[in-house]
C-alpha cells in the first residue's frame, strides 16, 4: 500500500482524478469502482446511495450513482464507459460503511469497459502520489478536510 | 434572584465530557471550524456557529418531535437533533477555533437543553466566548431553567439576543407535546413569562420566539401567533417539521411543501410588508385560502426571495447570520429556508410551489401603520417601502 499525505493508497488500483473514483480491473473488461479514501472523507458523513438503473449503458461522465451526506449531495460519475453490471447491495443498506471502508465498501462493477479508457486513468505509484497530494492540497485549502 | 428558576442545581461532576469543558456543534459549523471533514453542495459563505449544551443526563424535557427528547431510544450522546450528529468538542479548542475563524462569523449561538446547571455553564460559556470572540452571540434558552434575574445575567455576560424555542403555537399543543407527556413538565405560561422578561431586557427586535410548521396547529394558529408577537416587536422565526427518526412523532408526515412556501409568504406580508390580519383569509380548518394583496406586491416578494430565506439573527452588519443549512431538509430536497438568496431557477420553483392563482384575492393592501412593521429579519434593506402600497393594486 502507499502512504500520501496521511492517506492510505492502493497502487494496483487505477483512479479516476477528478472525482476520486478508484478503479479495479476484473478481467474481461470488467471492473469494480468505489470512492478512494479522499473522495469519501471530503464527503461529509454519507447516508444514503443510489445508483443508475442496473444494466445502464454508461458514457464516462455519466452519472452511475448519487452520493448524499449529511450536507452534500451530488451525482458519482461513471469513470469510464461501460454498462451497470452490478451494484454493492451492503452500501445501499449501510453507506456509511463508504466512509468506513472505502476499499472494502465497493459501489458498482461495469462491464464492456474498453481497455484503452481503463489505461488513460491514472495509475503507478509516482504518478497516483502526485495527483493524489495536489488533491489533497486543493481540498485542504478549501477547507473540506478537518484540522 | 427575584424569582425561583423550575430545575434544581446540580453539582458539577467529575472528568465527565459535559458542559461547560465540553459542548456540541452543529454539523454544518463543525464543517465551518474544521472539527471535520465534508462540504456542502454548494459552496455559499457560512459563519453561523450553533453551538448544544451537552449532559450526560442528557435534556429533561420530552418534546415528542426532538432528536434529544429524553424517551427518545437510545443513549444520549448517540442522538441526532435535527437529524444529523453534532459532534463533542472542548470549549477551549472550540474557542481557539473562533478566534481563528472570526473574520468568517456571522453569528454564534448557544442552545440551551432542560437540565439543572443548563444556565450556569450557558453563562459560563457565555462569558468565555464573549472575552475572545468578536462575533454576535445570541442564546437559545430553555425557560425552566430561567428568570428574569438569569436573563439579565446573559445580557450583562454579552448575549445580544434572545431566542425562545416556544415550537409548538397553541396552549393545547404545547401541552399535548411538550407537558402532558412522560418526564415532561413544561408550561405554556412560564414560556411566555421568559418571553416577556427577555423583551423587556433585551429590547425590541432582539427577542425571537421559534415556531414550528406541522405540529398540528393551522396556518390561522400560525399568522395568530406571528401577529402577537409582532405587536410586542418580536421576531418569528420559522421551522419546518421534519420528523426526527424514532421521535414520538418521527412517523409523521414533513409538512407539505405548498403549505410551508405559503406561510412564508403570508408571514413575510404581514411582517415586513405590513398587510393587515384581515387581508388572510382561512377556511373553516383555519386553512390559509387567500390572501387580498396587490398580485404586484406578491410577486414583488416572490421575486425578492427574502421571504423565503432562513429566519435567523443577523450578523453584526445586519447580514443574514444564523442560516442553518439544510437544518429542515435534505440536500437532496428543494430548500425549505434559504441559507442563500434564491437564484431566478429557484424562485421559479418558489413560485410554481405556491400556486398563486388560487390564493392571491388581488385588493389593495390593507396595511399597518408603518411603525407597526417588523424591520428586516436580518437587517436587510428594503428598497421599495417609500411607494405605497395602495397603488400596487
Amino acid at each position: 500500500m502507499l502512504t500520501v499525505a496521511g492517506y492510505t493508497l492502493d497502487p494496483a488500483l487505477r483512479y479516476e482524478p477528478a472525482t476520486n473514483v478508484w478503479v479495479a480491473d476484473l478481467g474481461d473488461g470488467r471492473v469494480r469502482v468505489g470512492l478512494d479514501p479522499l473522495g469519501a472523507e471530503t464527503s461529509g458523513d454519507i447516508v444514503a446511495v443510489s445508483f443508475a438503473a442496473s444494466g445502464a449503458a454508461l458514457a464516462a461522465g455519466e452519472a452511475m450513482a448519487i452520493i448524499e451526506a449529511a450536507k452534500f449531495v451530488g451525482p458519482l460519475a461513471a469513470p469510464v464507459p461501460g454498462r451497470l453490471a452490478a451494484v454493492n447491495p451492503a452500501v445501499i443498506d449501510a453507506p456509511g460503511q463508504i466512509n468506513a471502508d472505502p476499499y472494502g465498501a465497493w459501489l458498482a462493477e461495469l462491464d464492456g469497459v474498453p481497455a484503452d479508457r481503463l489505461a488513460a486513468l491514472v495509475g503507478g505509484e509516482a504518478a497516483i502520489t502526485a495527483w493524489f497530494a495536489d488533491a489533497v492540497a486543493r481540498f485542504r485549502a478549501e477547507g473540506a478536510i478537518a484540522q | 434572584m427575584s424569582a425561583t428558576a423550575t430545575t434544581v442545581e446540580l453539582p458539577v461532576t467529575g472528568d465527565r465530557q459535559e458542559s461547560p469543558e465540553w459542548v456540541r456543534i452543529s454539523y454544518a459549523s463543525a464543517l465551518a471550524l474544521g472539527f471535520k471533514s465534508g462540504r456542502f453542495s454548494r459552496p455559499f459563505p457560512f459563519g453561523g456557529i450553533n453551538l448544544l449544551l451537552s449532559y450526560d443526563r442528557g435534556c429533561s424535557s420530552d418534546c415528542g418531535y426532538c432528536g434529544l427528547a429524553r424517551n427518545r431510544p437510545g443513549e444520549y450522546e448517540e442522538k441526532s437533533f435535527i437529524r444529523v450528529e453534532w459532534p463533542l468538542v472542548a470549549t477551549d479548542e472550540l474557542i481557539a477555533r473562533l478566534v481563528r475563524h472570526q473574520a468568517s462569523l456571522t453569528r454564534l449561538c448557544i442552545s440551551m437543553v432542560t437540565h439543572g446547571r443548563a444556565f450556569a455553564d450557558t453563562l459560563e460559556i457565555t462569558r468565555r466566548i464573549t472575552a475572545q470572540v468578536d462575533a454576535p452571540l445570541s442564546l437559545l434558552v430553555a425557560p425552566p431553567t430561567l428568570n428574569r434575574d438569569r436573563l439579565a445575567a446573559f445580557r450583562a455576560a454579552g448575549a445580544d439576543m434572545i431566542g425562545i424555542g416556544m415550537d409548538a403555537v397553541t396552549e393545547d399543543l404545547f401541552a399535548s407535546l411538550r407537558t402532558n407527556v412522560p418526564q415532561g413538565g413544561l408550561r405554556w405560561d412560564q414560556y411566555w413569562s421568559i418571553v416577556g422578561h427577555a423583551r423587556e431586557i433585551f429590547g425590541a427586535w432582539k427577542v425571537n420566539c421559534h415556531t414550528l410548521v406541522g405540529l398540528g396547529e393551522c396556518d390561522a394558529d400560525l399568522l395568530g401567533i406571528f401577529d402577537r408577537l409582532l405587536d410586542q416587536e418580536i421576531f418569528s422565526y420559522l421551522f419546518c417539521f421534519n420528523p426526527e427518526p424514532d421521535s414520538r412523532m418521527g412517523h409523521l408526515p414533513k409538512t407539505p411543501l405548498q403549505r410551508w412556501r405559503r406561510i412564508q409568504l403570508a408571514k413575510f406580508l404581514l411582517e415586513e410588508r405590513g398587510l393587515e390580519l384581515s387581508a388572510f383569509g382561512f377556511d373553516d380548518d383555519g386553512t390559509l385560502s387567500a390572501i387580498a394583496a396587490p398580485r404586484a406586491l406578491v410577486e414583488e416578494v416572490i421575486a425578492d426571495g427574502h421571504a423565503f430565506m432562513t429566519n435567523g439573527c443577523p450578523s453584526s452588519g445586519g447580514e443574514p447570520g444564523c442560516t442553518r443549512p439544510m437544518g429542515s431538509w435534505r440536500p437532496t430536497e428543494a430548500p425549505r429556508d434559504f441559507p442563500w438568496k434564491p437564484t431566478a431557477a429557484e424562485t421559479d420553483g418558489i413560485r410554481a410551489d405556491l400556486a398563486l392563482d388560487e390564493l392571491i384575492r388581488p385588493a389593495p393592501a390593507r396595511t399597518r401603520p408603518r411603525e407597526r412593521w417588523a424591520p428586516p429579519a436580518a437587517g436587510r434593506v428594503r428598497a421599495h417601502v417609500d411607494s405605497d402600497q395602495g397603488e400596487r393594486a
